[in-house]
């Protein structure tokens, strides 16, 4: 059992067993979102008060979810890169930051296209908008710090310490924005949000949902695979690689 | 508390950040009358808010500072090698530049209130709520001082960094004083002032392991 998680720790296992992986994502992340897409953006019916502009929210809320979590899958790898020191982790931690930071602008700016002609305007300082833009800003910041820093190995534990402290800080950050709006103000806009949405409008946005995590995966492997190569290059499995 | 006496006479002998801090707060408070409107009932509003996103400006423009030097020479490397508790230490830093950077500030606020036009129950709820929460924005700015040290643009990187975290305080801090001292606020306040300080000076000391290892 041990000895099954040890081996995923080695750079050369890790990369030799990933390969498999690709064509698997690949090929789900491609029919899946292929699907959700035609599904969702084609298919499904027009919202009844929202009309046709519910379908920004096929894009939108899988990528708002893939935000939050992609930014806890990088704390959870940063702080298994802190306790273990495993460099499969801190590599992990360093590709998966700017796929993150992607993700949550793609939240951010579908989200106001949205809210332009729901809300009237591209921006309200909403609690839930709020805290998207300061995820952005925790993501800009261990990507700052890396780039800052290099590749040194403390440069990683630096990076590595910083997304711990962002992922223990969300809660607080989270919650203070919410007081700060729901106390302040009576709340303004609220999403439209009802109670039993039919078939024909969850099923393409799960199906959207699943279909980003797998293009996330994706993406991400492709990426840390990539790192991996690069970080080992000296190495004897690299090379051999390098002479096939 | 050798520690606690050495920032100090550092400090007194070499006022020259504390003063700058100061000084760019009074004169970004001064730009905003002359940016916005001069009139008073505009400006009393908007007192609270500037003043504190000025106090987190001074922090965090001052908190690389108060490593620079320590890195440099060596001693920063010292105290780390040494067996004193490294969190104290952490910890000493961050009163050092909250007595240079928002203590300064604190007692100015009278005056800064007074440029902006602020009734005086507003000016007393807003030292209040800086009494609890700058010593917050210390201990991150310590924190975010002890990830750059030693980098290159770390005067720029710090600010990205840390101002994502000082956002509750941000929050807390104001509400509680234009709502004019509204409990809730005042005790979610102190409750993050408290886990500030029983946390940051070890997550500091972790980041001070590393920043030495560079």
């Amino acid at each position: 059992m041990w000895r099954w998680f040890h081996q995923w720790g080695s750079p050369k296992f890790f990369y030799h067993r990933s390969g498999a992986l690709l064509p698997v994502l690949a090929l789900a992340s491609v029919l899946i979102l292929g699907c959700g897409v035609v599904w969702g953006l084609l298919i499904a019916p027009a919202d009844y008060q929202q009309g046709e502009s519910v379908r920004i929210m096929y894009v939108h809320v899988p990528a708002a979810i893939l935000a939050q979590s992609s930014y806890a899958m990088m704390a959870i790898m940063a702080l298994i890169s802190l306790i273990w020191r495993l460099k499969i982790a801190d590599a992990a931690v360093q590709t998966v930051a700017p796929i993150g930071a992607c993700v949550t602008l793609l939240a951010l700016a579908t989200g106001s296209l949205w809210g332009k002609p729901m809300w009237g305007t591209y921006w309200v300082w909403d609690a839930r908008l709020t805290s998207t833009l300061i995820l952005f800003f925790l993501f800009a910041g261990v990507l700052a710090l890396r780039n800052a820093a290099g590749q040194s190995q403390s440069a990683g534990r630096a990076a590595s310490v910083l997304a711990v402290i962002g992922l223990l800080n969300l809660p607080i950050i989270k919650y203070s924005v919410d007081w700060w709006f729901t106390l302040h103000q009576p709340a303004s806009f609220t999403l439209t949000e009802r109670p039993a949405m039919p078939f024909s409008m969850w099923g393409p946005l799960l199906m959207m949902v699943v279909g980003f995590y797998a293009w996330f995966f994706l993406a991400w492997l492709i990426r840390l695979r990539h790192e991996l190569v690069k970080r080992e290059v000296r190495t004897d499995w690299v090379q051999q690689m390098i002479k096939q | 508390m050798t520690l606690l006496l050495r920032e100090l006479k550092i400090l007194l002998r070499s006022p020259a950040g504390a003063i700058q801090s100061l000084m760019f707060a009074v004169l970004v408070i001064a730009l905003f009358p002359l940016a916005i409107t001069p009139d008073p009932d505009q400006l009393a509003p908007l007192g609270i808010g500037l003043i504190w996103v000025v106090t987190l400006l001074a922090c965090l423009l001052a908190a690389d500072k108060s490593l620079a030097s320590d890195y440099a020479d060596g001693s920063l490397e010292q105290m780390v090698l040494s067996d004193y508790p490294l969190w104290w230490m952490c910890l000493v830093k961050s009163m050092a530049h909250w007595v240079s950077c928002a203590l300064p500030l604190l007692l100015m606020a009278p005056i800064l209130g007074a440029m902006l036009a602020m009734p005086l129950d507003r000016i007393v709820w807003l030292m209040a709520s800086l009494v609890l929460g700058s010593p917050i924005l210390s201990l991150f700015c310590m924190l975010g001082a002890m990830l750059t040290v030693g980098l290159n643009q770390s005067s720029a990187l710090l600010p990205i960094l840390i101002a994502p975290f000082l956002v509750p305080t941000l929050i807390l801090g104001t509400q509680w004083a234009t709502t004019g001292g509204e409990a809730f606020y005042g005790y979610m306040l102190a409750a993050l002032l408290c886990l500030s300080v029983v946390t940051l000076p070890f997550a500091t000391a972790v980041v001070a392991k590393i920043a030495v290892s560079r």
